[in-house]
């Protein structure tokens, strides 16, 4: 009897919790919800369906169905795609889009509350409205190093804007339409690779020219300098040989006291001179003093 | 009649197992449950082998009618010895059973184990491909239809069990096994839904691997049993087990067996009846009554929580956010109505935008010393093939290329990895601002770095303004951290891989790669810095060089002067003594001073005197050397 006592005690614990459960719910902080009564939304006076967070209570199932939505804001982002300036420019672009769900029956009647659903309406909304934006703008708006040229966020602005246009009955509420990346297609980036060289190669000459120009220029300066040193030192070693000429020649005023003197002596140093380092002479048996060698031979004959 | 009865049960079970089957896989495929498609599995299998030991049960029951007819036979015809002992052919139902457990039960059993190993696989690839498997989607209907199935399967499995423990019934087990093992993985459905139902989605994996465990073992029992099989000595009159009867189905359909064993177990290993101890009974009486205990403290324990060092946690109470915890320990209402959410918030988390070096992680893997990454060569920078890991970000430049199309845009590419490092600083606004703050935050952090890159110049940003930048994008980048509510703080932003891209293709096998024309670039700049360099080399030397030689110049002309005016005045002193020498003896000095200054300066010459210039005689005075013929040949006039 105890036994079964303890049995029904636990059993009525059971059914107390599954009917508690069953005719209560509870939406989270992060989340908004809506409910049905046989099928039909459960508005207020206002016509809203949203129920905010906290505890509720519902009948069960099939009188009472609730469903749940995240309220935070959503992050889409899609695949990297191809588009086209208004020059005709190819770009790869990528946007995502930040949304949150602001009327949960609108959203529930648009996307059969399915979050996935949702994205792939937007990404369809979004795309349109990126291609029809970008191709407004030139490429230049869109690159550029001189950013007061730079159109970036206004073009964002106008794809949020287009595309809230075209989500307006969808219950959500974009947020923010943002240029996530910018790409090249494949053969423009190849071409951009050889451009890239090119410049780099137009470096690599300038860089070598310059340090050509920088060597010759030094070794020229180098030059220039020696050689000015050089001239000034001769010019002065000049001057200095002209001093000692004038020094020299009042000294040669004494050779004029005996011309025929100094004469003989100017040729004998002269003969020196140019006799001096290995001459060879040939010479006439007459030239004193070799006319010794013959003279006893003349005397003979005399 | 009882045996008729069987009969009629054991195909009512294929039956009920067929139809709860297919029900039970419309709903798993209804709501994506993967612990219901892993029942199917189970549930299939059970219906095959129910509907199996059906066939094997009408034909031992034909075999018992042909003996039985055999035996009336015999009594019809007394005891003629020409129909004693019949020969087989004249027992063909006989035959027909012994011929189907010889032949057909052991190839059904290798049948199952098959569907077994197939129907792991599937249930594998579900658990391990978690990006593509949708979470399940469960309504209130498919959990009270899951219910009905418990109840059914579990009524019939316990009846079924039941008939099969009579004599000669045991073709009923193996179905039973399986209603009764059907009944519980349809408790465990219903658990893992309603927890589903509830916002837990994590249980559904958990319990699907529970199921996928049971079917692994009993898969493994069946092989076993196989190769037992083979080498199991018949003995005549010994009865069989049924191959496809598994005894773990068995223990797991009835875990009340399973205590009556583990009590026959505990009375065999202490020697006494341990189940006749007062303390085992009283156990056994109140069993019920210790584990509604636990469960009540297990309820009020939910209302203890610590916080550790690392963490914060939000106390939700009914769903709405009551407060943020900090670490420490919590006293909170118990489950449902409160419910706490941990958050790592002082943990270092990061993310890295544009190129993931996947060769470097593979290295880590097989820890192998890291490669070196060269600009040169590819890293991972992806290519045509693999767009998405083709991270070439766009760089403006103005610089116009002679020659270039204009198609081409005037646009630099650049290959970056920028790891960015952040912590939570704010968990209200981490959990309540967007369902994946994470996310966000890289689409954000990827949209600054795309709009400072197409602005920057690319020399400056490898090079002197390599700072600037890292600085410029982490307080850009923590702007738009803060105008969405993210509650996070951007730690650290890095320009990592910050390089040209490889940039190779068929026109580079001459011209080299984007890459290398850049090294190139660096290579023209170290010549440029050598040949600069030798050139002052060459003027370091050269200026001093000149300006030795200008002293040594100098030096050489002052001393000619000095030498010049020292001579002369010596000269000059000589020439007034020689003049009154010459005075004294005009013809003498002459010649004397001819004679010695000839003497004088041919001493070392070479002399040749032409003794008679007719006879061409010549004198040679140094006779060391022979005369040159050419010599013989000059006429030299005579002289005074």
């Amino acid at each position: 009897m105890k036994k079964n006592h303890i049995t029904l005690t636990i059993g009525v614990i059971l059914v107390i919790i599954f009917g508690f459960m069953l005719l209560t719910f509870q939406v989270r902080h992060t989340e908004v919800a809506i409910r049905t009564t046989f099928g039909k939304a459960v508005v207020d006076n206002e016509g809203k369906a949203d129920i905010e967070s906290g505890f509720h209570f519902r009948w069960p199932w099939p009188v009472n169905e609730v469903y749940k939505f995240d309220k935070r804001i959503q992050s889409s982002e899609w695949t990297f795609e191809q588009t086209a300036t208004t020059e005709g420019k190819p770009i790869l672009i990528k946007v995502f889009a930040t949304w949150r769900i602001n009327n949960a029956l609108k959203f529930f009647k648009s996307f059969s509350g399915d979050l996935n659903s949702a994205d792939e309406k937007l990404k369809e909304v979004v795309r349109s409205s990126q291609n029809s934006v970008i191709s407004n703008y030139t490429f230049d708006q869109i690159v550029n190093t001189n950013t007061d040229l730079l159109k970036l966020d206004e073009i964002e602005e106008e794809m949020k804007k287009n595309a809230s246009l075209d989500t307006a009955n969808f219950g959500i509420e974009i947020k923010m339409v943002g240029i996530k990346r910018l790409g090249l297609p494949a053969s423009v980036t190849s071409q951009v690779f050889e451009r890239m060289k090119s410049e780099r190669q137009a470096r690599i000459k300038e860089t070598e020219a310059a340090g050509e120009r920088e060597a010759k220029m030094l070794r020229a300066d180098a030059d220039l300098k020696a050689n000015e040193i050089l001239a000034r030192a001769e010019a002065q070693a000049k001057v200095l040989r002209g001093e000692a000429e004038a020094a020299s020649a009042k000294f040669f005023k004494e050779f004029e006291k005996n011309p025929e003197l100094a004469n003989f002596l100017f040729n004998l140093n002269a003969m020196e001179g140019s006799l001096k380092e290995n001459s060879t002479l040939i010479l006439d048996p007459n030239t004193p003093p070799f006319n010794l060698l013959t003279q006893p031979q003349q005397n003979k004959n005399n | 009649m009882e045996k008729q009865n069987s009969k009629k049960m054991g195909l009512i079970n294929g039956i009920v197992l067929l139809v709860i089957t297919l029900g039970a896989l419309y709903l798993a495929n209804d709501t994506q449950s993967s612990v219901a498609m892993a029942s199917v599995v189970l549930l299939g299998i059970g219906t095959l082998i129910s509907i199996f030991s059906f066939v094997q049960g009408h034909l031992i029951s034909r075999e018992q009618d042909e003996e039985l007819e055999m035996q009336a036979l015999d009594q019809t015809r007394g005891n003629e010895s020409l129909f004693a002992g019949a020969a087989e052919d004249a027992y063909p139902a006989r035959n027909a059973r012994r011929q189907f457990e010889k032949w057909v039960v052991p190839a059904f059993s290798f049948l199952i184990l098959i569907f077994q190993s197939v129907g792991l696989i599937w249930i594998y690839n579900l658990l391990s491909d978690t990006a593509t498997t949708p979470l399940a989607v469960v309504s209130a209907l498919t959990i009270m239809f899951n219910g009905l199935f418990i109840i059914t399967l579990f009524l019939m499995g316990k009846y079924s069990a039941g008939l099969a423990r009579m004599n000669d019934q045991e073709l009923l087990r193996p179905g039973a096994s399986y209603m009764l093992l059907g009944s519980v993985v349809s408790t465990s459905v219903v658990i893992s839904q309603t927890a589903t139902y509830f916002g837990y989605p994590g249980w559904d994996r958990a319990v699907t691997w529970g199921v996928f465990m049971i079917i692994t073992i009993s898969a493994v029992e069946n092989l076993v049993t196989l190769i037992l099989e083979i080498y199991r000595p018949r003995i005549d009159g010994k009865k069989a087990r049924l191959l496809y009867d598994s005894r773990l189905i068995g223990l797991l359909g009835q875990p009340g067996s399973l205590i009556s064993t583990a009590t026959q177990a505990l009375d065999y290993q202490f020697g006494f009846k341990v189940s006749e101890t007062w303390f085992y009974r009283y156990v056994e009486q109140k069993l019920a009554l210790i584990i509604s205990i636990q469960f009540i403290v297990l309820f009020f324990s939910s209302s203890f929580v610590v916080i550790n060092a690392n963490e914060k946690a939000t106390l939700e109470r009914f769903g709405d956010l009551e407060d943020v915890l900090d670490p420490g320990f919590h006293l909170k209402l118990p489950w449902p109505v409160d419910k706490i959410y941990r958050f790592k918030t002082d943990e270092v988390h990061s993310f890295t935008l544009g190129v993931v070096d996947d060769n470097y992680q593979r290295d880590e893997e097989e820890k192998k010393p890291t490669r070196v990454l060269l600009w040169t060569q590819h890293h991972n920078h992806g290519s045509a093939e693999t767009p998405d890991k083709n991270m070439n970000m766009i760089v403006a430049s103005d610089v116009k290329i002679a020659g270039t199309s204009s198609e081409t845009p005037s646009v630099n590419l650049l290959t970056v990895s920028i790891p960015i490092q952040y912590r939570i600083n704010n968990l209200t606004n981490w959990i309540e601002q967007t369902d994946n703050p994470g996310k966000l935050m890289q689409s954000l952090a990827m949209r600054e770095v795309t709009q400072f890159l197409i602005g920057a110049d690319i020399d400056n940003l490898m090079g002197p303004g390599y700072t600037d930048a890292q600085n410029a994008l982490k307080e850009e980048i923590q702007s738009q951290v803060m105008a969405h509510n993210l509650g996070a703080e951007i730690l650290f932003v890095g320009l990592q891989h910050i390089h040209p891209p490889v940039g190779q293709n068929e026109q580079s096998k001459q011209s080299g790669g984007v890459a290398e024309n850049y090294e190139k670039v660096i290579v023209a700049q170290l010549n440029a810095e050598t040949n600069r360099l030798g050139a002052l080399y060459y003027s370091a030397g050269k200026v001093p060089q000149a300006q030795a030689s200008a002293a040594e110049l100098l030096a050489k002309a002052k001393i000619e002067s000095t030498n010049k005016v020292a001579i002369a005045q010596a000269e000059a002193k000589r020439f007034a003594n020689q003049v009154k020498a010459f005075e004294g003896a005009r013809s003498v000095y002459k010649t004397r001073m001819k004679l010695e200054t000839f003497q004088a300066a041919t001493k070392g010459s070479r002399k040749y005197i032409l003794s008679d210039p007719a006879n061409r005689d010549v004198i040679n005075l140094e006779l060391q050397d022979q005369l040159r013929s050419d010599l013989l040949d000059v006429t030299v006039d005579s002289q005074e």
